[in-house]
């Protein structure tokens, strides 16, 4: 028997479950089937949005940050699917709602995503023969990363956002560290303020740029 | 032991797969969904892995660990592909502006057409006019050229609100005659700025020139005169604790009140903006001279999550490390004869903060459980004296836990 590892783009390896196209990609915002292959709709999804937050803004904060918490767990756990496994556990999550009534969703959320660890724990990967795989069509590139979105998102920025950034990771190592001294210094603001703030730009770049990349 | 869970060392070993203790595994999980904020930090500290792997400042063992990551975390690759792109495109534009004409080759260019020289002259003659005409009797940033007197070393062991680090020497002895003279000026200029324009500023600014001359009685009436206008100032209150935490170091009698002041205006300050470092590196030295082993742990180890890197970083963990061994050492019956020295000598400040400590150990350690065995042994030899200060000792803890606590165990 011959080792895994079927279709691979860039670095990630993409299991070939049973029902799944080796094609199929884990866009969070597309239509999802969860592995009982039930499907959920986009209504549902929307309705699970309005679930985390009234407020639409906001709502879209607390998945990102759902999302975020979801991936970090699976993945200090060395679980080796942590997005699936986070899908997974969000569609569940987005079905379970509408039949029970939850008090603390972000707790309730955290209570399903143990059940999907230790599920995935008893659950071996089935792997294949790489005899038997015939690869009908080149590898997607979702992984690829679009450097002409990123400089549109760029120009979007405010220039003194694209500014500080852009400085942010001109330097190297020790002067580095100077850099960001002056930087922090020149804003009048601590070195871990200046931390947050690079944070959420890069944040905000990468939502813009997920979404150009579609 | 939550406080170590929320540690930036912790943190990245969760991230890079490190945490193998079930238990350890298990509370920063709880923590990451429960609290929000932990949430931010851990959001904060990937973001740092994140650069520090693209600017290659990880090790190579760290960076292999968080290589291996990416392949099971799609996200954090994304993540990793964002700040690569962000860095090549600041690599490029910073190349961009190095390859430009330098501002000297363009200056020499514009100086070789005459026309120009003379305009360029008059137009710096009127402007050098304008400045002295307008520095006479201005307050000019007296505060930096303070500053860069003590480059070299800093006069206090507490932080002067934004002077940079410098090593605390013992030997600094008086200054020089041409600093002594640009001390002076100062100070002059300074004092003449409160009688023209008395502000929480100017008077804030001369009594950081006390400060800085360890002049801390006279540097107190300023600072205390400055908050008078403005209560609000986190600097300032930062301040104010220096010149009490300085002169408790001289202050026999008065030492524990002097570092009780010193704390207030620290911990005040750090309400007033939690991110003001040197209110909460003071604030650390503050508790840690008041013997409070373990705030002054706690506090500390705050610092060192906001601050991991600096100078004053290193001071920071040469303390902890000072707390650490200061404590191993240290035998129960040392901490009774502290308490019972301060509390023959009504120091209420220092027995009740020696009692703080202890008290939730409810083991050896713990002043009313060693006070209740003293008093029997001393009843056992007839030690009428010694078993009489143990039940007032012992009483007065009761009254004191009673009164602020609510607590009536130990009047039992």
């Amino acid at each position: 028997m011959s080792q895994l590892l079927v279709v691979s783009t860039n670095f990630i390896r993409y299991p070939v479950a049973e029902n799944s196209h080796p094609k199929a990609v884990r866009d969070p915002r597309s239509l999802r089937h969860t592995s009982e292959n039930k499907s959920i709709s986009r209504e549902q999804f929307a309705n699970f949005l309005e679930w985390l937050s009234p407020d639409r803004e906001r709502a879209g904060e607390e998945y990102e940050r759902l999302r975020f918490r979801l991936c970090t767990f699976f993945s200090a756990r060395r679980c080796a699917f942590a997005d699936e496994l986070a899908d997974e556990t969000i569609n569940r999550v987005i079905l379970k709602t509408f039949e029970e009534e939850v008090q603390n969703k972000i707790a309730y959320c955290f209570g399903v995503a143990k059940n999907v660890y230790r599920e995935a724990l008893r659950k071996a990967r089935p792997q294949l023969d790489i005899e038997e795989v015939t690869i009908a069509a080149p590898a997607p590139d979702e992984a690829s990363f679009s450097r002409d979105c990123l400089d549109k998102c760029l120009s979007e920025l405010p220039a003194e956002s694209r500014n500080l950034i852009l400085d942010y990771f001109s330097e190297a190592k020790q002067a580095k560290i100077d850099l960001h001294r002056r930087i922090s210094r020149s804003l009048a603001s601590t070195q871990t303020a200046l931390r947050m703030r690079v944070m959420r730009i890069k944040q905000k770049l990468k939502l813009c740029v997920q979404e150009c990349m579609g | 032991m939550s406080e170590s869970l929320k540690s930036e060392r912790t943190i990245r070993e969760y991230l890079l797969g490190r945490v193998s203790d079930e238990e350890t595994l298990s509370g920063i999980e709880e923590l990451l969904f429960a609290d929000d904020e932990f949430c931010e930090q851990v959001s904060l500290t990937e973001d740092s892995l994140i650069n520090d792997y693209v600017l290659g400042s990880l090790d190579d063992v760290d960076a292999t660990t968080f290589h291996s990551t990416l392949s099971a975390n799609p996200e954090r690759l994304f993540k990793v592909q964002l700040t690569q792109s962000l860095r090549e495109k600041a690599l490029a534009r910073a190349k961009q502006s190095s390859d430009r004409p330098s501002f000297f080759a363009a200056l020499t260019a514009f100086f070789h057409q005459p026309k120009y020289v003379g305009v360029f002259a008059i137009v710096l003659l009127a402007a050098i006019l304008t400045v002295v005409y307008f520095s006479k009797g201005r307050r000019s940033d007296e505060l930096a050229e303070l500053r860069s007197l003590y480059k070299q070393s800093r006069p206090t062991e507490t932080r002067i609100s934004e002077f940079d680090y410098a090593p605390l020497s013992q030997l600094r002895g008086e200054p020089t005659g041409g600093e002594q003279s640009r001390l002076r000026r100062i100070e002059l200029s300074l004092i003449e700025s409160t009688e023209k324009n008395p502000s929480a500023k100017t008077y804030h600014a001369l009594g950081i020139v006390y400060l800085a001359q360890q002049q801390y009685s006279k540097a107190i009436p300023y600072l205390e005169t400055a908050r008078t206008y403005d209560d609000k100032s986190a600097r300032l209150h930062n301040d104010l604790g220096v010149a009490h935490f300085e002169l408790a170091k001289t202050a026999k009698e008065k030492k524990f009140e002097e570092l009780s002041r010193s704390l207030e205006e620290f911990t005040r300050a750090v309400e007033l903006d939690g991110n003001l470092l040197e209110a909460l590196f003071n604030k650390s030295l503050a508790l840690q001279e008041l013997r409070s082993s373990q705030k002054a742990r706690e506090s500390w180890q705050l610092y060192l999550q906001k601050d991991p890197s600096s100078a004053w970083a290193n001071e920071a963990r040469k303390n902890l490390a000072n707390i650490e061994s200061g404590q191993t050492s240290k035998t129960y019956e040392q901490t009774l004869e502290e308490f019972l020295s301060a509390y023959r000598s009504q120091d209420e400040t220092h027995a009740l903060l020696i009692h703080d400590e202890t008290k939730g150990l409810f083991r050896g350690s713990a002043i009313a459980l060693q006070l209740s065995r003293k008093y029997l042994i001393a009843r056992q030899r007839g030690d009428e004296i010694t078993s009489r200060e143990c039940l007032d000792a012992l009483n007065y803890l009761g009254r004191y836990e009673s009164e602020h606590h609510s607590e009536f165990f130990f009047l039992s």
